[in-house]
């Protein structure tokens, strides 16, 4: 929420939630940075199975990174029309950016019971531990982010979200691209790289 | 200099009272003023911690206490010293100075700022509330896997300690958001970058350490909980992990952690040698740039911590250069503090006796680190009293002797009153006196080969005398805290009227009363260099017209803060429970957040205007 | 502000002490059974040369440094009479690149032997044929098994003088640290993991090591102890220590089969087939020095008190006989207050374990 009506004075002349949103996006890099560092300096060092390429279905999670980077697309559509002040396509684009993100995460569901199945836990091996850890923290983010798209869609709906309040919305977006750039290096570095070889 | 008025301005008279209006606060100078007295009563419990362990070393087969009772002694001594005292203690002078040093009226988020505040002290009640369930972690500082694991400790000992840091960790990643923010977009009118006070240069960099390190501790703390509650592997041999894993993650934290402790302190004495020598820093941009270059060197420099665990000759030769480069800034600095007094008219008051004891403490403790820095002479001093000795020189004789400036400093400011000189110097001598009783000897006890984290030792090693010379400074260091608790509650109330500038100042905080009003500034001045009140006063700089600016914006007090920090503790706190009663308490901590933060989001309307007199 | 002279004699005075002190030590400080600076193997001399010159040099730079931080204060101090500011010197760029240079000079004439250590300690041992020692750091003791000799022992190491031994240093629970401080620096026994470490031992005689890494409640008691012997007797004493036992000792192997002690000491066998036991391999224990991992005299009684209740001596020992030895509550023998605690054993079946024990030769 606004500190106030006044345009706030800033050195940079970035207003402060952006710039602090940025700062905060740093740190993110810094925690993502460090479970996807420990699952690669763990890869290849399970005693015992199953193993990623006995359990990965790359044709499925394609799929579901797909979705999620649509997802940017509609958030980007968001922004436009928040800044256009036309709150229907606000809200249908910020609905469609949910929804991309819930799908995403029906995915994410269905293959976390399929690999349950295949004999994969947190406790089986270092695969399972550090799979289930790292991509359980990045469907806990894009859970927070839906919870968030959901709660500014119900703001628009309630005309509370007029282009005055566009920055809220790209602050979003900034959490929904981050999000999904994260996915986007998480996809390759732990299931592309398995069928390169 | 000190007026002839014996109270306080009038503009203090105005602001809300009683314990809802501190509750609520989302002032800056408030919130300093928690963070400080919470920290010092912190401070005073892991003086307790260190005083009862030193009585049990005092003498060979020592009885005091139980080897348990002294292991987690030692655990919670460190951790608290080092994340409920010397963080906090700094985050008090952050929070009161910084947006005076800089021109602003408050921080960018105030009400995060007091979130930070609740956090941190959720979770320090948190962690000590492990001592009334009989449980107190017992692992170390540092609690490195397997002891850490579920197969080194079966009581919840460990779950504390790293939920505990896990909230701690919350409030300070917060904190750093803000200050980043607050630092680099509300600087006065003209205040450029380098235009900015050096403390003020040490906090930014410290809060970007923050943000960047704190994220790795929080993943290898996740790992190592996980492994306790949920079966996962990280740090299990068995299955093929790495221990050293856990070492990696955690001093990839640990050692910008260090930094986050020292360069406060070092920002205060290059406030307090300029003005008590009566010319400028030298080499100001300088001492900017050691700053900066120690921040991004800090991050290089990890494995010295784990020179003994076999990483390979490539990683010794590796780190040892980076840690021996890193000396390079520092000296830096302690040149230009010597260049600073250097031609100066000294006045030894006691903010400038406990800088000086930092030069001359840190110094100290920068060469034993050099000697670290060695792997051929880590070998033989690694987990040995001479490292113990080390990073005291370091914490004590820099960050708290460093603390202690600042609170002399900046006291007038923010009570009003001038504490007493002479209790003060005292104060000062006892401690500079007791501290190296203490801990000069621990390096001789080091190179006599006496390890660390040991509860007892035989009288036949040779160990005893040394000892009980540390027992004996430890006691004076401790009585003389009292001296100090005895100067500061009575200058409250009987010290002499401050004034705006009783030390003949050159930054903005002394532009304003003592205490400041609720806004700071009467007037944001336009600032044209480095020392904006030194120019109003010498160089016949424009002070700012009498008067006050239109449309100052006071943001009003909330109770979302409290409210959601209490969410976010029992989200952690609950986490324990997981395996045994389910997640039932962390889940009321997430809906307290959820419904919190949808509050706070929502709170109606933010600032009013402060009354007219 | 008052100018007194006191304060700056008060840094004077510390500054002397110090420095005092800093130069006694090397020369002054007795040696000790645990002493860092008084080596005795290549190893360890090569550390003590790197540290005598960066011992010496940083000493150097605290009486440069710090003496002209105390003349400053002497010289400069405020005499009270002043009427104008000093000379507001804001830096001199050409003093500050010197002095960063002259630091980074200094570092790198220090780092070259650092250099140089780390490649000579991590290197390969300097003889050929190393006697090889496997190292193995448990709560809270150490056992330490010879390949070349099939030889499982604990806690005392025996090696022949002249010839380098090499650790192979690892742990089988937490993070323990292999250290004998007069022969050479730690090194961290780290499970899962194993890393070398040699010296070549030259002085006869026994020497004291210590685990240096917090692993729990007794980490200050997990001690262990080298002897350094003549070739000749160091061949009797692995002979001596394959050789079969006394056979008068048999009848007390009974008894301490009986009383639970089986399941994590042996007493018959001390080859390869018994590594890894969770007590320390026990079959010549009557030729150690000390027992319960340094911090006890072998001797009868000793052996009694540890064994009638090991957590006295040592704060959570793992040395736990099952309760169901124990007579019942109510006995006249101490240890059996807390069936938790200490070894339940009649105060008769543990005299007879000692008995048994001092004839393990």
């Amino acid at each position: 929420m606004s500190v106030d009506a006044h345009a706030e004075y800033t050195a940079l002349g970035i207003p402060h939630r952006k710039l602090g949103f940025w700062t905060f996006l740093g740190s993110e890099c810094m925690f993502f940075g460090t479970l996807i560092g420990t699952y690669l300096s763990y890869r290849g060092k399970s005693l015992v199975g199953p193993y990623p390429h006995e359990t990965f279905s790359v044709q499925v999670t394609t799929i579901s990174t797909f979705t999620l980077l649509a997802s940017s697309f509609f958030m980007v559509m968001a922004l436009h029309y928040v800044r256009e002040g036309k709150r229907f396509a606000a809200g249908a684009w910020l609905l469609a950016t949910a929804t991309g993100g819930l799908i995403f995460l029906g995915f994410q569901s269905f293959e976390f019971t399929e690999f349950y199945h295949k004999g994969l836990s947190l406790s089986k091996n270092l695969y399972g531990t550090t799979f289930f850890v790292l991509t359980g923290f990045h469907g806990a983010h894009v859970s927070g982010g839906v919870l968030w798209l959901l709660s500014l869609f119900v703001m628009n709906a309630q005309g509370k979200l007029p282009k005055e309040k566009e920055m809220d919305v790209e602050i979003a977006g900034l959490y929904w691209h981050f999000v999904d750039i994260v996915w986007i290096i998480i996809f390759t570095v732990v299931y592309l790289v398995e069928f390169a070889q | 200099m000190a007026t002839a008025t014996h109270t306080l301005p009038q503009a203090h008279a105005a602001e809300p009272t009683g314990v809802w209006s501190w509750i609520t606060t989302v002032d800056h100078k408030r919130i300093g003023i928690l963070y400080g007295v919470s920290a010092f009563v912190l401070f005073m419990g892991g003086g307790i911690e260190a005083l009862i362990m030193r009585l049990q070393l005092a003498q060979p087969d020592g009885t005091v206490v139980s080897a348990q009772a002294f292991n987690a002694l030692f655990t919670m001594h460190g951790t608290t010293m080092i994340f409920m005292a010397i963080m906090p203690l700094g985050a008090a002078f952050f929070n009161y100075m910084v947006p005076l040093m800089i021109g602003a009226r408050d921080v960018a988020f105030p009400r995060l700022n007091a979130l930070s505040y609740w956090v941190f002290l959720f979770g320090a009640i948190f962690i000590n509330s492990s001592f009334l369930f009989g449980t107190p972690p017992d692992a170390g500082w540092f609690a490195y896997a397997p002891l850490s694991n579920r197969t080194g400790t079966a009581t919840h000992s460990v779950d504390f300690w790293i939920l505990g840091l896990q909230i701690l960790g919350v409030a300070s990643m917060m904190a750093g958001v803000n200050f980043i923010v607050t630092i680099l977009n509300m600087r006065a009118p003209g205040m450029t970058l380098m235009r900015m006070p050096v403390f003020v240069w040490m906090v930014l960099v410290v809060q970007f350490l923050v943000v960047l390190a704190f994220p790795i501790i929080t993943v290898g703390l996740v790992f190592l909980m996980f492994d306790r509650l949920f079966g996962t592997n990280f740090y299990i041999p068995e299955a093929g992990g790495d221990p050293l894993l856990y070492q990696h993650l955690f001093w990839l934290f640990g050692h910008p952690e260090v930094y986050i402790l020292i360069l406060p302190a070092m920002g205060i004495v290059s406030e307090v040698l300029p003005t008590f020598s009566r010319k400028p820093l030298f080499g100001a941009e300088f001492v900017i740039f050691s700053g900066i270059a120690i921040g991004f060197l800090g991050f290089g420099v990890w494995s010295h911590h784990m020179f003994t665990t076999g990483l390979g000759p490539v990683a010794d030769i590796s780190f040892s250069f980076t840690t021996m480069l890193i000396a390079v800034p520092t000296a830096v600095k302690i040149f230009n503090w010597i260049a600073t007094v250097w031609g100066g008219q000294l006045r030894f008051a006691t903010p400038m006796l406990f800088a000086l004891g930092f030069v001359f403490m840190f110094t100290i403790g920068g060469l034993s680190g050099f000697m670290h820095a060695v792997p051929a002479i880590d070998l033989q001093q690694q987990d040995t009293y001479f490292i113990v000795a080390h990073f005291h020189y370091v914490l004590f004789g820099g960050s708290i002797l460093g603390l202690f400036a600042g609170i002399y400093y900046w006291y007038p400011k923010f009570t009003g009153r001038l504490m007493d000189e002479r209790l003060g110097a005292f104060h000062f001598w006892a401690t500079l006196i007791g501290f190296n009783l203490t801990f000069f000897p621990m390096h001789f006890l080091g190179a006599d080969g006496m390890p660390r984290r040991i509860y007892t030792y035989h009288a036949w090693e040779g160990w005893s005398g040394w000892n009980m010379a540390a027992t004996v400074g430890a006691f004076i260091i401790a009585s003389s805290q009292l001296i100090f608790l005895y100067n500061y509650v009575t200058s409250r109330v009987r010290g002499k009227i401050a004034g705006n500038d009783p030390w003949d100042a050159a930054t903005l905080e002394w532009a304003t009363s003592s205490p400041p009003p609720e806004w700071d500034f009467d007037r944001i001045p336009q600032v044209t260099s480095s020392r904006p009140l030194f120019d109003m006063k010498y160089h016949g700089a424009p002070k700012p017209p009498p008067g006050r600016d239109d449309g100052i914006h006071i943001p009003p007090p909330s109770y979302w803060p409290i409210i959601v920090g209490l969410g976010i503790t029992l989200i952690f706190a609950g986490a324990m429970l997981v395996p045994t009663k389910g997640p039932w308490l962390s889940i009321t901590g997430f809906v307290i957040f959820v419904a919190g933060t949808f509050g706070w989001v929502f709170q109606p309307g933010y600032g009013y205007a402060p009354e007219e007199h | 502000m008052s100018e007194k002279r006191a304060p700056l004699f008060g840094f004077a005075a510390i500054f002397a002490v110090l420095a005092v002190l800093w130069i006694w030590y090397p020369f002054g400080t007795p040696l000790l059974f645990q002493s860092t600076i008084f080596p005795l193997t290549d190893n360890a001399e090569r550390t003590q040369s790197v540290y005598a010159m960066v011992y010496w040099i940083t000493l150097a730079i605290f009486l440069g440094v710090e003496g002209l931080l105390i003349f400053a204060l002497f010289r400069f101090r405020a005499r009270g009479d002043e009427t104008a500011l000093p000379k507001q010197t804001h830096g001199h760029t050409a003093l500050e690149v010197f002095w960063t240079l002259a630091t980074v000079v200094l570092v790198l004439v220090m780092y070259v032997p650092s250099f140089q250590a780390i490649r000579f300690h991590q290197g390969p041992p300097p003889t050929p044929n190393p006697l090889v020692i496997d190292v193995t750091g448990r709560q809270w003791f150490w056992e330490f098994y010879y390949p070349e000799q099939d030889l499982t022992t604990a806690n005392e190491i025996v090696v022949p003088q002249g010839r380098t031994v090499l650790f192979h240093v690892t742990a089988s629970d937490v993070i323990h640290s292999f250290w004998f401080p007069r022969l050479g620096g730690k090194r961290d026994a780290v499970p899962g993991r194993t890393q070398p470490l040699w010296f070549t031992p030259t002085e006869l005689g026994n020497f004291h090591g210590q685990c240096t890494e917090y692993c729990g409640s007794s980490h200050a008691l997990m001690k262990m102890e080298i002897v350094v012997k003549p070739q000749a007797e160091f061949d009797t004493w692995v002979a001596q220590q394959k050789a079969p036992g006394d056979p008068a000792a048999m009848a007390g192997f009974g008894v301490f089969a009986a009383s639970g002690c089986i399941a994590c000491h042996m007493t018959m066998q001390n080859d390869k087939s018994v590594l890894h036991m969770n007590g320390p391999n026990l079959m010549k224990v009557a030729t150690r020095a000390k027992i319960a991992a340094g911090i006890l005299d072998n001797t009868p009684a000793n052996l009694k008190l540890w064994i009638s209740n090991p957590q006295h001596v040592k704060p959570d020992a793992k040395m736990n006989v099952p309760a169901m030895q124990c007579t019942g509550p109510g006995t006249p023998d101490a240890c059996c207050r807390d069936v938790q605690i200490g070894n339940c054993l009649p105060d008769a079946t543990v005299d007879q374990l000692v008995a048994y024990l001092s004839m393990l030769k």
